[in-house]
């Protein structure tokens, strides 16, 4: 009989080999590559200046702002709120895939076939992505590294740069990776609503902390708002505080922003040279190892290996389901063969080139609106009959409105790609018109959205709010249609349209309001611009599908 | 109708997948035969215009097809090894998509896939989304789909995967009533299949084209090179290092061996009759390999 103890090596060995097989998997695909050089990227923007780290006192139109010169500590410190912040708000996209790469490629029959239980498993996972977070960040931080050697001030202190981005970066990425496969765990959150439910979790886990810098002191904070510095912001506020005191009059422990400053404000520097980091924060930053761990163990309740085929659906039916496979049995009762019925005795076709493109579409739309849960249909109605009454405020069904085709938008491009049907495709003759019917189903889609949202506006600015509504529904599905096509994933688009809906139609920022919910937009370029990347996205599309031809 | 390939060649890297296979088949079943790795999947895939071939032409009826891969597009079902489907449609909804692809009018695409469901045996599923399918009504899908266009040329890439013993007989007829009066390309590992059904075998060995000819003519080639024994196991250890083992059945003697060799492995060895799979494994020849 096997020990505890022989049975925890044992445990702990598979997990292992789970993590191996899964890490190698991931470090043998161009994705990881693709992924670490965008987070170079980012680093190298924020290290050399293009993108800096700033502090502001005033009003955007007087404003006195500095940002730190680039000391070995600050560089450090930098690169690992980037690595933070890209985990905080990209990890899901960034390190799902796992759990969903075992379900395509069959691999989960094989583990659940096996003694490995589900602990196990998605422990083994969780290291996985553990792994890829410290190679991302090892990346990162190399890079870093590299950036001050070259523009950085000062001696090129290795302990300070990789410290502060593993410091930062590394708890924020093993809470992302736990979340994530909680997500994935689940069969209603394993899909597009996962990606939304993630994105607002970031949003809020960076509010939450936010407010707390306004007039407070590093010293003054409860060690429960510490404990939710998520993304490494409060850590760097205790860090910088003293040093930005001296530096900027008047700064009241306002956050730091990325970006360039405001063009009107005057510039400074300061020069954080080190200070010894508070117990407090290595103590924040190991809780949120440690809550990533639980986060692993709750994701064992709604995980259940055995249950891939019922994935995505309700409980009613997962019982029709049930029933249906009762009665498909009764149909897979094998047939006599001396029955077989004539191959010759089919409908004869005698014209191949009769479908026409109209008859595509409807089949693309179909495709499109297909699978959806039944609150989203409910939704959607929802707001095509309040946007039509023109009752609600503007800025809030256009916002909605602008959200709730994301769920069938985001499968556009990947579709055939995730369902295998790409060689019966690419083998007919539609092969070149089948983006241009699918694109069109999701412009139409968009159409009605945007239309019912924008409908009672039109009576005064016809042709402005007309220009809005194309913009918007060429721009939102081309883009998903272009990302999925080439990147064969839901994810980009999903992340990418979360973050310009939050930025544009949610917080009004009109430069990227694409959907014209301040209605600032109507009668700019903002809708031509937009819909000139949609129709870019487009010739992306085909270019993707002209590769494959 | 003629389907031409003229020293096509597919190059992964360093690697060759398929090497200066030419090939002229006219209509009736063709069986592809070779072992894994052979390059029979990647010679469908660049039959099928899903991939273009480093070197060589396809043509159809003349027409090259590499040049104008529509010639083929037009007039293809194909059948491919790994294919998906959309699990939220019916098994309806899916075969009037694919009919729409493959360019078929709306009214004889219903008639037709009313047809080819009472063909696949999937007349009373119909109109249930197909994740609730198993595995081997799913293959039938698939060969309906692939059948959905009336098609000249049709691919099929191992179809009776999946497939039960009686699912596998009636598909087996389906074909060769299907093969009248178009080109059938049949891939696959289960000899008796293709002994079944094909008119002509392609033998395929590490990319290259090891024989095209008539199943008679490769059992011919056979006769007189196969035999059966009864042996222990040492001696059936010692037979596989020396001849191609195509077969054994325990027996209460001892273990009743078929051997593939040109001459009789041992004095009391009987010849027997060859089989395809017999033939395939003697022109194959990977000696000690079964």
């Amino acid at each position: 009989m096997a020990t505890n103890a022989s049975r925890w090596l044992g445990r702990l060995r598979r997990s292992y080999h789970v993590a191996r097989a899964d890490i190698l998997q991931r470090f043998r695909t161009r994705r990881l590559l693709v992924v670490l050089a965008v987070m170079l990227y980012a680093g190298y923007l924020v290290n050399v200046g293009s993108i800096e780290l700033f502090y502001t006192t005033g009003d955007a139109a007087a404003s006195t702002y500095v940002t730190g010169e680039p000391t070995a500590p600050y560089v450090g410190l930098t690169a690992g709120l980037t690595g933070g912040m890209i985990f905080l708000f990209g990890g899901h996209t960034v390190l799902s895939g796992g759990v969903g790469r075992d379900r395509s490629s069959n691999v989960d029959l094989l583990i659940a076939s096996s003694p490995t239980g589900d602990v196990d498993y998605l422990v083994g996972k969780w290291l996985s992505n553990l792994g890829v977070v410290t190679v991302l960040l090892a990346g990162l931080g190399g890079a870093a590294l590299v950036n001050h050697a070259i523009h950085g001030t000062g001696a090129t202190d290795p302990v300070w740069i990789l410290g502060m981005v593993f410091l930062i970066g590394f708890p924020t990425g093993a809470l992302a990776g736990a979340v994530t496969l909680l997500l994935q765990s689940s069969s209603r959150l394993n899909g597009t609503l996962g990606t939304v439910v993630y994105f607002f979790a970031a949003i809020v886990g960076l509010l939450l902390i936010l407010p707390t810098f306004e007039g407070g002191q590093p010293t003054d904070l409860s060690f429960s708002l510490r404990a939710l510095d998520v993304s490494g912001f409060l850590t760097s506020h205790t860090l910088l505080y003293e040093t930005l005191a001296e530096t900027l009059p008047g700064y009241d422990g306002g956050p730091p922003s990325f970006g360039q400053g405001y063009a009107a404000g005057e510039t400074g520097t300061f020069s954080f040279t080190g200070d010894a980091i508070p117990p407090w924060v290595y103590l924040n930053r190991a809780v949120l190892i440690g809550l990533g761990g639980a986060t692993v163990l709750a994701a064992t309740f709604p995980y259940d290996q055995f249950e891939r085929a019922q994935e995505g659906q309700s409980i009613g039916q997962r019982l029709v389901s049930s029933m249906t496979g009762v009665l498909d049995r009764g149909a897979d009762v094998p047939s006599n063969p001396t029955s077989t019925p004539d191959a010759d005795s089919l409908t004869p076709v005698t014209d191949r080139d009769a479908s026409g493109f109209p008859r595509l579409l409807r089949q693309e739309l179909r495709l499109l609106l297909r699978g959806q849960p039944l609150w989203w249909y409910v939704g959607a109605l929802v707001i095509i009959v309040a946007g039509v009454s023109g009752q609600p405020p503007r800025p809030g069904i256009v916002t909605v409105a602008a959200i709730w085709p994301l769920f069938v938008w985001s499968s556009m491009g990947s579709r055939p790609i995730k369902g295998q049907l790409l060689p019966l495709l690419v083998s007919s003759q539609s092969v070149r018109i089948q983006p241009l019917a699918e694109w069109l189903a999701g412009v139409l889609v968009g159409t009605v959205f945007f239309g019912a949202a924008l409908l009672p506006a039109a009576g005064t600015a016809p042709v402005g709010e007309v220009l809005v509504i194309a913009g918007a529904a060429i721009f939102a599905p081309s883009v998903a249609q272009a990302l999925g096509a080439w990147t064969g994933s839901t994810r980009p688009f999903e992340l990418g349209y979360l973050v310009i809906w939050y930025a544009g139609p949610l917080n009004a920022v009109t430069a990227v309001d694409f959907a014209g919910a301040t209605g600032t937009t109507t009668g700019t370029a903002v809708p031509f611009v937009f819909g000139a990347i949609g129709f870019v996205a487009l010739a992306g599309t085909l270019a993707r599908r002209h590769t494959r031809v | 109708m003629e389907l031409q390939t003229d020293a096509i060649g597919k190059q992964y890297g360093q690697t060759w997948a398929v090497r200066d296979v030419t090939l002229e088949l006219s209509t009736g079943i063709h069986g592809l035969l070779g072992p894994n790795g052979a390059g029979k999947s990647t010679l469908m895939r660049l039959l099928t215009r899903v991939e273009d071939p480093t070197t060589g032409t396809v043509s159809w009826n003349g027409t090259d097809a590499v040049e104008e891969p529509s010639a083929i597009r037009s007039i293809l079902g194909y059948l491919p090894q790994d294919f998906g489907v959309y699990p939220d449609l019916t098994a309806r909804e899916f075969l009037e998509y694919i009919a729409a692809l493959r360019g078929v009018n709306s009214a004889t695409a219903a008639d037709r896939i009313d047809d080819l469901f009472v063909l696949t045996n999937l007349e009373h599923v119909e109109d249930q989304k197909l994740h609730s399918f198993s595995g081997g009504m799913r293959q039938r899908v698939g060969i309906a789909q692939a059948l959905v266009s009336d098609p000249d040329l049709l691919i099929v890439d191992e179809p009776t995967v999946g497939l039960d013993p009686e699912e596998r007989v009636r598909f087996r007829n389906v074909l060769s009533s299907t093969a009248s009066d178009r080109i059938v390309i049949l891939s696959t590992h289960i000899v008796p299949d293709i002994e079944a059904t094909a008119n002509t075998v392609v033998l395929l060995d590490d990319g290259e084209l090891v024989t095209h000819t008539t199943p008679g003519e490769l059992l011919d080639a056979t006769t007189g090179s196969v035999y059966e024994d009864v042996v222990t196991p040492d001696e059936l250890d010692a037979l596989r290092q020396e001849h191609q083992v195509s077969n054994t059945v325990q027996r209460p003697e001892g273990i009743e061996v078929r051997v593939v060799a040109d001459a009789p492995p041992s004095p009391s060895a009987k010849r027997v009759t060859p089989t395809l799979e017999d033939a395939y494994l003697h022109r194959i020849d990977h000696s000690g390999v079964v």
